[in-house]
């Protein structure tokens, strides 16, 4: 019988039943690994990384307060684990690799530079904005659970967030992704007020 | 235009990619009119768009077969580990127990102080100054007999001519010197036994009763 809520999966794991702790694994397995993955820029040091944070949230689950999302929770591990990875790979270079991405429906060629661009532009992103901007923007997550995953207040994350997306959309505008018709009259005005100002 | 109005609008954009607020929600008359506020519309636009294209990242394996027997098995490492300090526990426990209790036991002390332990079987080396009076209790012993032993004879020949005073008495050796008979004791004897001889066969003088020895 599958258990309804966090806490009585978790009260199972306690027990040590297999099929309850193959449930939690399961059902975070996806936005874990899509953290690392993006924090982490490379797939292989995602695995391991989702691994070894399965291995401690087991390990902490009697830590866990039953009063807090069991969700929120166990990001909040996977986001400290892939820091300390991404302290240990300091000195390695460091390689991008999305082997495993895949879509779940074919977007539009535009579509795809775009999301090509905005995935270039978040891993530019400082570590922190960009933990924000993944876990809103590709985990779905509120920002009171962002807030709980990492640690911090919720205007924190608000204003990380406001300048993650500032900087991502500075670079579309840059690589000239914003429609065409609507940016160039903008440039074209700033230009013409400039010139006319001159 | 102002500076409030293009803060609102950026508190509209955010509301927008926040989800709380429709796309249409950015086509504002303030839009329309600020260049800046409108380059801001159309990236927010662009990056809803990119952001729902963003492939969903879909784990490469499962990672139950990985997790679960590392979790299990140290599952199980920790419950050892757990049963064995309990264990040390204990008998750390049961062992500081008996270590407090032991001596204070009425019967072992009562024990204790009534049947000493036995003391080892020790043999004490001879001492110097009783090995001496040993010896010269034994040796003085010694001269004496051997004294008597030849003055015996002698005296039975001076018996008749009453030279016993003659031979001087020997003392008893006391047991811390040596000896005290003279050295001239045997020429003596044997000078007096010479006379004696000499007096029987001139046989000048009364013949004395002579005992056999």
């Amino acid at each position: 019988m599958a258990p309804d809520t966090d806490v009585e999966l978790v009260r199972r794991c306690l027990h040590d039943d297999p099929v309850a702790m193959r449930m939690l694994v399961e059902r975070f397995q996806s936005e874990v690994f899509g953290v690392c993955l993006r924090i982490l820029r490379h797939s292989h040091d995602a695995e391991d990384v989702v691994q070894e944070v399965f291995v401690r949230v087991f390990r902490s689950l009697r830590r866990w307060d039953s009063a807090r999302q069991l969700r929120p929770w166990i990001l909040g591990i996977a986001i400290n684990r892939c820091r300390t990875a991404l302290a240990k790979r300091v000195k390695r270079p460091e390689t991008v690799d999305y082997l495993h991405e895949t879509a779940s429906s074919e977007p539009e060629d535009d579509s795809r530079e775009l999301a090509a661009t905005i995935r270039v532009a978040v891993d530019d992103l400082r570590p922190d904005y960009r933990e924000v901007f993944v876990l809103f923007h590709e985990c779905g997550r509120s920002y009171e659970e962002i807030s709980a995953a990492i640690d911090r207040p919720v205007g924190t994350i608000k204003t990380w967030l406001h300048r993650a997306r500032t900087e991502v959309m500075e670079r579309l505008r840059r690589r000239g992704l914003v429609p065409a018709d609507r940016t160039e009259k903008s440039e074209d005005g700033r230009l013409n007020e400039r010139n006319e100002k001159r | 235009m102002n500076r409030t109005d293009c803060d609102t609008f950026a508190e509209i954009v955010q509301a927008v990619l926040d989800g709380d607020r429709p796309r249409a929600a950015l086509d504002t008359d303030h839009a329309a009119t600020c260049d800046d506020c409108r380059a801001i519309a159309d990236s927010a636009k662009s990056l809803e768009v990119g952001i729902a294209a963003l492939a969903r990242t879909i784990p490469p394996r499962d990672f139950v077969a990985d997790v679960i027997p590392v979790v299990l098995a140290e599952r199980r490492r920790e419950r050892f580990m757990h049963r064995a300090a309990a264990t040390a526990a204990l008998a750390a426990s049961v062992l500081a127990a008996v270590a407090l209790w032991y001596p204070t036991r009425p019967n072992d002390r009562a024990v204790t102080h009534r049947v000493p332990a036995p003391e080892p079987n020790l043999v004490k080396p001879p001492a110097i100054e009783g090995s001496l009076r040993e010896a010269g209790t034994a040796f003085v012993s010694l001269t004496k007999r051997t004294a008597i032993e030849t003055l015996t004879p002698a005296r039975n020949l001076l018996a008749g001519i009453e030279l016993s005073d003659a031979i001087p008495e020997v003392d008893p050796p006391r047991p811390d010197t040596l000896p005290v008979a003279s050295p001239i004791a045997p020429i003596a004897n044997t000078a007096r036994r010479a006379i004696n001889l000499f007096i029987r066969d001139v046989g000048g003088l009364a013949p004395s009763p002579q005992r056999k020895s």
